[in-house]
């Protein structure tokens, strides 16, 4: 067996039906050589059988949108029948119409290796009854296929691809409708055939054919081979200087035997592509540590949830948390305390990105800090000062700021937001957040206003602009700046 | 083997008797030099077999071709296609012995073409069900346009052209017999070539593929080849229905889906069929004679039966 | 709800039916619905009480000038009822049975004859000259007619047959007028054991009976095109070229010009001999 090319090559093929609002593949490659088993699992309608479709040539995808080879050579200048012999399909779907014997419809499978005018030979019977045995489904033989049940038509239809004796055997789907006992035997099967790598030669001792003196000795043909066969070989020989593939003539001393060697399995497996992480928490200790890990009380609080339900100040959001308190003195603007499990207000600890938002004495007033940009607050309660220092006597709230981490070519995301409502208030933002998978960045604008409740010296404007470019070297060290301005200006 | 030679003698019988019976009595020492047998009947007993036989291979064809088995070689347009083709010579006024054959065989084979446009509607693949409708929808329409131009034509003619129509073998002679055995063998070749590929068509037309047929052309190919032959058909014998319907599944229930056997079953099998038919259609109601389509039907239905019966016990379903 | 249904159903089958209007003592505006009738009234000479005809009456040439309603096989009731006629003149048949209904149901009397062989043409003659006022010369013409029909038959001078269409082969048989014709004209059928007008045979058949003459109805005198093919051939007649063409106005249909009918076949006959 040639080394060189393998049995079959796809390489970055694109390919949509025409008509199609999408592409069925896209970019994608494959390689099997022999002796390898490969298995391509996805979901319905992913494109498995697509890609056999475009790999043996049955579809041909636009010039420039890949490659399909088989051994060397490509895949649309097979003949069908020569293809045939080298690759066994057990396709996802056949509905035969006419009733036929299990003999029989194993037998279709030597139709590549019969000449056009030929009758059937002795030789693609022993490979029929073969097959059979192989996939242990000789006593089903003489049986009407319209009797068998799934698992046993399924194992005729195998035995059917095998009986084509080819290089490499392909099965879409081959385990759908079959119970789990059934759908184990064909992958113990198909393992099997693999491993044992089935040689295409007849058996020796086949009778002679009538006229023709046997030749004897080593590297000479058995008696009895059927005259068309050295014509078939000869004929492919010829054709395919680089490969030579065997035909029933060749001497059972020759190692260039043709095996059923490769295994291609689609299977349908449908993985979830949405899979919801567990939250990680950072500040009850430090380090990244999954939620249901942590002994502290912790609450996570999700921007994009926050923003969604329009909750634009974090204080807000904190007072729907657990054991938490918001007092806000006299309306929108002014000074606004958190008291966490009652303790004092000075002792909750506020960090934005770890940095800490505190005046000396621990005051914090939470009246300008907005949603904007925020991806997610955590609030621990109770004492962390052990992390934190004095200050974190009560537990403390820390916000992250939302960072653009994409993958390659993912576009920048825009989010603009406007409002309105009673007592003249009114809401403007935007952020931008792109990246790539090295650098982030995460820009932010926000205008808001209200005239307030009482007509005199209860208006409160607040403009908050905040950005976060952040920068990774795959795991390497994170660097990132946590720009954020927020105004409050009075106008009388 | 035996089957072979039950048919083969089956076949012998039939032309037989299609020789030695007949409306006028010829007996059986002047039956070689008897004008009427060696002019009339003899003709008129190859052209039946090579008729039946076409049509019985056309049959056999096309119901692996569409996978269906009550696909019938009229179903796909051609008898409409061939009797607008007469009518419209009978009504020109077309001179000529062979203006009606011509015209027909020309009518039947615009049909077929028509039929195969319609059936790549779907884009470049022949769809098989879609040609199973074209070939309903273009007889349908053929069939209405040649009504009327019956029905608004004044010629007393054209009325005639609807019996020519119903099928007979009258017009046999030995110039059709030698266009006929001229024609048909490159149809028939071409069948029979495909003839493997075919089996593994019944499978499915993805399978099929993968065990190596090319199907594509091999649909194109066995089309044409089958139409080619009904066209020739109708041309000399107007539409005789049944036999291609019917001796296919009579010979499948002794050779099975082999098409390799089953289409020279079938060709031998038709011609035996229509061969009894025409006897029956001569000899029953002499002097006169029966349209040979009535025969064809009340001779098959039964011996379908018997035979499907017989071999219900062990054999296939179906 | 259902006894209602029930109620109305019976009551729309038992309502009698209406009774055929009465035939007018003389008809003035007649339409003909069949050849044979058509060429008995301008033969009779009501030709002016005719205003209605079917496209395939054309004899005489006087009558191409009568407005036509249609081709009769299917009698048109409104082209027919626009002509206002106070009879109509029907064909025998069941499908005309129903039209004679509906012309019953629009006031429109209607008169049934049957044309298919002689007699029923001397019949039909008397007939019409009754509903026409031309009593005697419709009396005239089927004593015509019956005068022939009673004549000796002559002795047969040829065996002939009447091949009316090639492909399949249909000949004329016993029950139709062209035989009535022949045999008074001298002539034996040769399918005259068939009962009915017309009949398919194989071509073998009329080898077998080997007729002297072949009568074609046919207004040409060129030799059908079937003779050309070889088939038709073995027929001894066909190689032989005996043809005798009928012209359509004398044997298209049973007519009153029957009598002379018979002297052109006798005549074309003895010249044939």
């Amino acid at each position: 067996m040639s080394t060189a090319a393998p049995l079959l090559s796809v390489q970055r093929v694109t390919y949509r039906y025409p008509g199609a609002l999408g592409d069925a593949l896209r970019d994608v490659s494959l390689e099997i050589r022999a002796g390898e088993f490969h298995a391509v699992l996805g979901p319905n309608g992913s494109g498995k059988t697509t890609l056999i479709r475009v790999a043996l040539g049955l579809t041909t995808p636009a010039t420039g949108e890949g490659t399909a080879e088989i051994a060397g050579r490509a895949a649309a200048a097979w003949s069908r029948r020569d293809l045939a012999r080298i690759v066994g399909v057990v396709a996802q779907r056949e509905d035969n119409l006419f009733p036929q014997q299990v003999r029989e419809t194993v037998l279709l499978g030597r139709y590549p290796h019969l000449s056009l005018w030929g009758a059937e030979r002795p030789v693609d019977r022993e490979a029929v009854t073969r097959a059979l045995e192989r996939c242990d489904a000789l006593r089903l033989a003489d049986r009407w296929i319209w009797t068998l049940s799934g698992g046993e038509y399924q194992r005729v239809r195998l035995a059917r691809a095998l009986a084509q004796e080819p290089s490499l055997l392909v099965l879409d789907e081959p385990t759908a409708s079959l119970d789990v006992r059934h759908e184990m035997e064909l992958f113990e099967l198909a393992r099997g055939l693999v491993d044992a790598g089935e040689p295409c030669r007849s058996l020796r001792g086949s009778r002679p054919a009538a006229g023709r003196r046997p030749d004897r000795g080593p590297g000479h043909a058995p008696d009895g081979a059927h005259p068309r066969d050295r014509r078939a070989r000869l004929r492919l020989a010829r054709r395919d200087r680089a490969l030579r593939w065997a035909s029933p003539d060749d001497s059972p001393s020759s190692t260039q035997g043709a095996r059923m060697t490769a295994l291609l399995l689609l299977l349908a497996l449908a993985v979830q592509d949405t899979v919801v992480l567990k939250p990680v928490v950072v500040t009850a200790t430090r380090v990244p540590v999954p939620a249901d890990a942590v002994t502290a009380a912790v609450t996570v609080i999700n921007g994009e949830t926050l923003r969604a339900r329009g909750v634009r100040t974090v204080a807000e959001a904190l007072r729907e948390t657990l054991g938490a308190s918001v007092v806000e003195s006299n309306g929108a603007g002014s000074q606004t305390s958190l008291f966490l499990r009652g303790g004092e207000s000075d002792y909750v600890k506020v960090l934005l990105d770890g940095v800490p938002l505190n005046q000396p004495g621990g005051a914090y007033t939470f009246a300008h800090l907005t949603t904007d940009d925020v991806e997610r607050i955590e609030i621990v309660r109770g004492p962390v000062s052990v992390l934190y220092g004095s200050d974190a006597v009560a537990g403390v709230v820390q916000i992250f700021t939302r960072t653009g981490l994409g993958g390659r070519g993912a576009l920048p995301r825009v989010d603009v937001e406007a409002g309105a409502g009673s007592y003249g208030a009114s809401r403007f933002g935007g952020t931008v957040t792109g990246g790539t998978t090295r650098l982030g960045y995460s820009l932010g604008a926000s205008r808001f206003a209200s005239d307030g409740v009482y007509p005199v010296n209860n208006n409160y404007r607040n403009e908050v602009v905040t950005a976060r470019p952040r920068g990774v070297r795959g795991l390497g060290p994170a660097h990132h700046i946590t720009p954020r301005d927020a105004r409050a200006p009075r106008d009388e | 083997m035996r089957r072979w030679l039950g048919l083969a003698a089956l076949v012998a019988l039939a032309l037989v008797s299609a020789v030695v019976l007949g409306p006028a009595h010829v007996a059986l020492g002047d039956l070689t030099s008897s004008e009427i047998v060696r002019s009339l009947r003899v003709p008129r007993a190859l052209l039946a077999l090579l008729v039946g036989g076409s049509l019985g291979v056309a049959g056999a064809s096309l119901q692996a071709l569409v996978r269906n088995p009550l696909a019938d070689p009229f179903l796909l347009g051609l008898s409409g296609g061939a009797g607008l083709g007469a009518v419209l010579a009978i009504a020109l006024h077309v001179a000529g012995p062979w203006a009606l054959p011509l015209a027909a065989f020309v009518g039947a084979l615009g049909a077929m073409a028509l039929v195969y446009r319609l059936g790549l509607v779907g884009g470049a693949q022949l769809d098989p069900r879609v040609l199973l409708l074209a070939g309903v929808a273009v007889g349908a329409f053929t069939g209405a346009i040649t009504t009327a131009i019956v029905s608004l034509a004044e010629a007393a003619d054209l009325r005639n052209a609807f019996l020519w129509l119903w099928g007979g073998l009258s017009g046999a002679s030995w110039d059709t017999v030698l266009v006929i055995a001229v024609y048909i063998p490159v149809p028939l070749v071409v069948l029979y070539a495909a003839a493997r590929p075919l089996d593994l068509l019944a499978l499915g037309e993805e399978p099929a593929t993968h065990l190596g047929a090319d199907v594509e052309p091999l649909k194109r190919r066995v089309y044409i080849a089958a139409s080619m032959l009904t066209a020739a058909a109708v041309a000399v014998s107007g539409v005789i229905g049944f036999v291609g319907l019917i001796v296919p599944h009579i010979t499948r229930l002794v050779w099975g889906h082999h098409h390799r056997a089953l289409l020279p079953a079938a060709f031998l099998g038709g011609g035996a069929l229509l061969l009894f038919a025409d006897t029956v259609a001569r000899v029953s109601v002499a002097p006169r004679e029966l349209p040979v389509g009535i025969v064809t039907a009340l001779v098959g239905v039964p011996l379908f039966a018997v035979l499907l019966r017989r071999w219900m016990g062990g054999g296939p379903r179906g | 709800m259902r006894r209602l249904f029930f109620a109305l159903l019976l009551a729309v089958a038992c309502r009698p039916t209406a009774d055929r209007p009465s035939v007018p003592a003389t008809a003035h505006r007649i339409v003909s619905l069949a050849p044979s009738s058509t060429e008995l009234l301008f033969a009779i000479g009501a030709g002016e009480q005719v205003v209605g005809r079917t496209t395939w009456c054309r004899y005489p040439a006087a009558a191409l000038r009568v407005p036509a309603v249609g081709d009769g096989l299917n009698p048109n009731v409104e082209a027919i009822a626009a002509r206002q006629p106070d009879l109509v003149v029907l064909y025998r048949s069941q499908m005309n049975e129903t039209a004679a209904q509906q012309l019953a149901r629009l006031g429109i009397p209607t008169v049934t004859l049957a044309q298919d062989r002689l007699e029923d043409i001397a019949q039909a003659a008397r007939e019409l000259g009754r509903l026409t006022g031309h009593q005697p010369a419709g009396d005239s013409i089927g004593a015509a007619i019956e005068t022939l029909l009673r004549a000796p038959t002559p002795a047969t001078i040829a065996r002939v047959t009447f091949v009316v269409w090639d492909n399949p082969p249909m000949v004329i048989g016993g029950g139709s007028y062209l035989d009535q014709l022949a045999t008074l004209a001298g002539a034996s059928n040769v399918f005259h054991d068939i009962a009915g007008a017309s009949a398919t045979v194989s071509i073998e058949t009329i080898v077998a009976r080997n007729p002297d003459v072949i009568l074609v109805l046919s207004d040409s005198t060129a030799p059908p095109a079937y003779s050309a093919r070889r088939e038709w051939r073995a027929i001894r007649a066909v190689r032989e070229g005996r043809f005798i063409m009928l012209p359509g106005d004398l044997f298209g249909r049973p007519s009153p010009s029957a009598p002379a009918a018979v002297a052109a076949l006798r005549h074309a006959l003895e010249v044939r001999k």
